[in-house]
């Protein structure tokens, strides 16, 4: 099985990728330096700032378990939901590849719920610590600067899962229309695939510097 | 043009995330020193990106020069931005 599908355009470019494929990659660099941005002044003002909550106090409660000292469990579960999203993703590239509308639709639909699922762990924190006081002015665990970097970087993480949630519907409709069988290529599947690891790939960054170190 | 099995491309960065996020837990419950753990979460933190970047993303059965424009710009900036920002916040008065 070829790891990557070459179109005619593919072929010819220096890059050997289509056009399509090597602008999303050059989009993604330009979301990558906005987050690396977000991700240093958070660091910096982190080192900046004489005292900071501990991870392990401020997240550590867990759906249908109130007043439980469950530390960092919640988000363990969230980053386990977006890795298996990020893993049905690559398998519906993979259908994608062999031209399989109805497993590329089926692995899409998978990754589609995988994403919402997040998104509503996302809802239930962030609705947790808006009611434990931790708002943009005020914060019971640390300084005020801790909540508004966690709001500011998780609530940009969360947008970009919302729109890459959107964009998968949006692709699996044409999917099932057969739009992509009539132009006798899956390659948006591979770039829609693209966006949604690149996601999980800030998640990753987010986990290490919000919630472990 | 590599030619690997679906193991490797999809199961076993997988099991490699799976792994090393486990091990990031283990981590963050036992060990107390943070000038320890830091270090420690920060390589695991970049070895979880080379499995999702590489494998995931595909990154690893594209050209040298597709690889090396888009890794390059990056390490570029982010190196600049760590070492300005990081040695400009450790003397900021709190």
């Amino acid at each position: 099985m070829a790891s990557i599908q070459l179109t005619e355009d593919a072929k010819r470019s220096p890059l050997k990728a289509s056009w399509g494929k090597t602008m999303m990659w050059v989009f993604l660099l330009t979301d990558a330096f906005t987050f690396a941005s977000f991700l240093t002044a958070y660091g910096m003002l982190r080192i900046a700032s004489p005292t900071w909550a501990d991870p392990e106090k401020v997240f550590n409660s867990f759906p249908f378990f109130h007043g439980k000292d469950l530390p960092l469990v919640f988000v363990g579960l969230m980053t386990f939901i977006l890795i298996v999203s990020s893993v049905t993703m690559v398998l519906a590239v993979e259908e994608g590849f062999k031209k399989n509308r109805n497993g590329a639709a089926w692995y899409l639909f998978l990754t589609i719920i995988g994403g919402l699922t997040f998104l509503a762990c996302q809802a239930w924190e962030w609705t947790h610590l808006i009611m434990n006081g931790m708002t943009l002015s005020s914060n019971p665990y640390g300084p005020p600067l801790f909540g508004q970097f966690f709001f500011l970087i998780t609530g940009f993480h969360g947008g970009h899962v919302t729109s890459g949630v959107i964009i998968n519907i949006i692709v699996l409709i044409n999917i099932i229309f057969g739009t992509y069988d009539k132009k006798g290529s899956y390659e948006i599947v591979e770039k829609i695939g693209l966006y949604w690891h690149f996601v999980d790939l800030v998640w990753v960054f987010v986990f290490t510097f919000f919630y472990l170190v | 043009m590599a030619q690997d099995s679906v193991f490797k491309k999809v199961w076993m960065p997988l099991i490699w995330l799976a792994v090393i996020t486990i091990l990031e837990f283990v981590i963050a419950f036992t060990v107390d020193a943070k000038n320890v753990k830091v270090p420690i979460f920060i390589l695991m933190t970049i070895a979880k990106a080379y499995f999702i970047i590489a494998f995931f993303m595909h990154m690893k059965y594209e050209v040298d020069l597709l690889r090396k424009s888009i890794l390059y710009p990056f390490l570029a900036f982010i190196g600049l931005l760590i070492i300005i920002l990081l040695y400009e916040g450790a003397k900021l008065p709190g």
